[in-house]
């Protein structure tokens, strides 16, 4: 009480200060859920690292060399790509941003290899492509095309299948992975299973549930159709557009990657000839989890203090508890957490 | 301790519980322990004279780190024997000086840390430090103490690897005899890599160069330059 009562007698900017240090330790004592947790915290207070880390690799293929000119130049990619890693970096507290441009076969499948290498089992992984694509009618083969793609040599071109397995290696280390392909026949890379609709009771414990249990998912900007490259000349591809719409001004400080994939399915599908599609990549071991987007800069009304001294910082930590509750979908055999990497950095003096 | 340190100390100790505090729930609390040898060059100028001196030994540092969310403190010892052949610095007594050489001089070094991650990577820190620099030959002995600051960074270079630095500087009061003799300043330079061989071990390597400047009250000066390698291992409980 005496400290209190000294506070008091500080100048205004001090006891606002103090004030809000109280209530800060106040919600972080109210606030910590099994799986999720959500704090707000003083707007300078840098935002504490959480559990796992957040990485993407992302791909934008515009300036298409192909001698045979079976693959023009595209406009948006590039952008496309700068800008989503732009989002994820600024408003989604991804650490670990791989940027790709006019990236040839083997720059990107030594980025998926490099990528692979750093992932952590309780990381969330996600793979952004955006450029040509293409379906073999005759073998229903799809394929990326990179940027030295030449006329119909497939062997130049990246195969769903190639796309599959290495996605597939890096879902066997993290614990979310998510891919987003926003290119020409992208939905060939799906296999048919589809995610229900979010529940609308109990929100918080459907994230916990979903944030626990693995997750390896997939959302195409089309079906096995063309897509367009430069939506009403935002710079943008429609489904990227609508992507960076829905991440932009998603106000939820946790929202899931179907979430997400249902919004922009349906704007682009009201809005374009193009019908995105979104499921998970089979045999991953998918457990009916969820890639989970955590937002950490939106408002946050608290009564009595400014929008702009408060912001949210939210954990995501693996939860037993909630695994046990229900019985993952997959018989993989649930590999232990690492221990978390700690920062010792030597005691700096002088 | 004079009266302007102590309450730096105090202010910044006070800073640091409270602070921690407010974290309780969710940081967990790292004690590390740590050992380092410095194979140190110690050399410089009794610039009044126009002499030089320096001396080769392998310093041995201890120090023990508690880091609680972005807050940490830690204290260290470090010191060795630095044997002079020729010229030694020159003992400053407060009105007069006197030439030193073929001794050796027991330097120790005190530092209490408490430090702040501003950024995930980047942190500043106050180091209240201490030096004392014992003469065998005839018990002549200097202190140095001040309060310091400086900034400390970290970034990771593969899985295992992550590349550290610390820049910072130190004013510095002189006392003999319990008598204040003078003054100085100095700057530190810490460069190195640590690997982090488990979650709880960790070895590194740098280099540490450590430059300091003294001004005596009967008007003259001295310049040290203590350059060396770091090899260390620590652990964390």
């Amino acid at each position: 009480m005496k400290l209190l009562a000294n506070l008091l007698r500080t100048s205004t900017n001090t006891r606002y200060i103090a004030l809000i240090t109280l209530f800060v330790a106040l919600l972080v004592s109210h606030s910590v859920l099994a799986g999720i947790s959500i704090r707000a915290i003083e707007k300078s207070t840098p935002v504490s690292s959480t559990t796992s880390n957040y990485r993407a690799l992302i791909i934008g293929n515009n300036d298409y060399k192909d001698p045979d000119n079976r693959w023009p130049p595209l406009k948006t990619a590039v952008t496309d790509a700068k800008a989503i890693a732009n989002i994820l970096e600024s408003h989604y507290n991804f650490q670990d941003v791989t940027v790709l441009e006019n990236a040839s076969r083997s720059e990107i499948l030594h980025a998926i290899n490099g990528l692979t290498r750093r992932v952590n089992n309780n990381d969330s992984v996600l793979l952004y492509y955006a450029g040509h694509g293409y379906l073999d009618m005759e073998t229903n083969k799809g394929y990326w095309i990179p940027v030295d793609a030449k006329g119909n040599d497939h062997t130049t071109f990246l195969r769903n299948s190639t796309i599959r397995d290495e996605l597939n290696t890096i879902a066997s280390r993290a614990k979310h992975t998510l891919l987003i392909s926003d290119s020409c026949f992208s939905g060939s890379l799906l296999r048919g299973v589809t995610r229900g609709p979010v529940p609308s009771v109990d929100q918080d414990r459907y994230y916990q549930n979903v944030a626990a249990k693995k997750s390896v998912q997939i959302i195409a900007a089309g079906g096995v159709e063309f897509v367009d490259d430069n939506y009403a000349n935002s710079g943008h591809s429609p489904f990227t557009y609508f992507l960076l719409n829905e991440l932009s001004n998603n106000n939820k400080p946790v929202i899931t990657a179907s979430e997400i994939s249902s919004n922009v399915e349906q704007a682009v599908a009201n809005n374009s000839s193009q019908n995105p599609e979104s499921g998970v990549l089979q045999g991953a071991g998918d457990e009916l989890g969820e890639f989970i987007f955590l937002k950490l800069d939106i408002a946050v009304e608290v009564k009595g203090i400014p929008k702009d001294k408060v912001k949210v910082d939210v954990h995501v930590t693996p939860s037993t508890e909630a695994v046990q509750q229900e019985a993952p979908v997959a018989a993989e055999k649930p590999q232990a957490a690492p221990p978390k990497k700690r920062e010792i950095i030597p005691l700096p003096t002088l | 301790m004079n009266k302007k340190n102590l309450i730096t100390i105090t202010l910044l100790t006070t800073g640091l519980i409270i602070s921690a505090h407010s974290y309780a729930e969710e940081s967990p609390l790292d004690v590390t322990f740590g050992v380092n040898l410095q194979p140190t060059t110690w050399e410089g100028d009794n610039k009044t004279t126009g002499t030089s001196f320096d001396s080769d030994a392998t310093q041995l540092q201890l120090n023990l780190r508690i880091r609680k969310g972005s807050f940490y403190t830690g204290l260290s010892f470090q010191g060795a024997s630095f044997d002079f052949d020729g010229t030694a610095p020159e003992k400053v007594y407060k009105n007069f000086r006197l030439p030193s050489s073929n001794t050796t001089v027991e330097r120790g070094e005190f530092d209490l840390v408490f430090g702040y991650y501003f950024w995930k990577q980047v942190s500043f820190f106050a180091d209240f430090k201490r030096i004392t620099n014992d003469w065998s030959d005839d018990g002549y002995s200097t202190r140095y103490s001040g309060l310091g600051l400086g900034v400390t960074g970290w970034h990771p270079v593969s899985q295992k690897w992550v590349f550290f630095g610390s820049l910072g500087f130190v004013g510095l009061e002189i006392e003999t005899g319990g008598e204040n003799i003078g003054d100085g300043d100095g700057g530190t330079l810490v460069l190195g890599f640590l690997y982090q061989a488990t979650n709880h071990s960790q070895f590194t390597i740098g280099l540490k160069s450590q430059q300091q400047n003294y001004t005596f009250d009967e008007g003259s000066e001295q310049k040290h330059s203590l350059v060396g390698l770091v090899l260390g291992y620590s652990y964390t409980l």
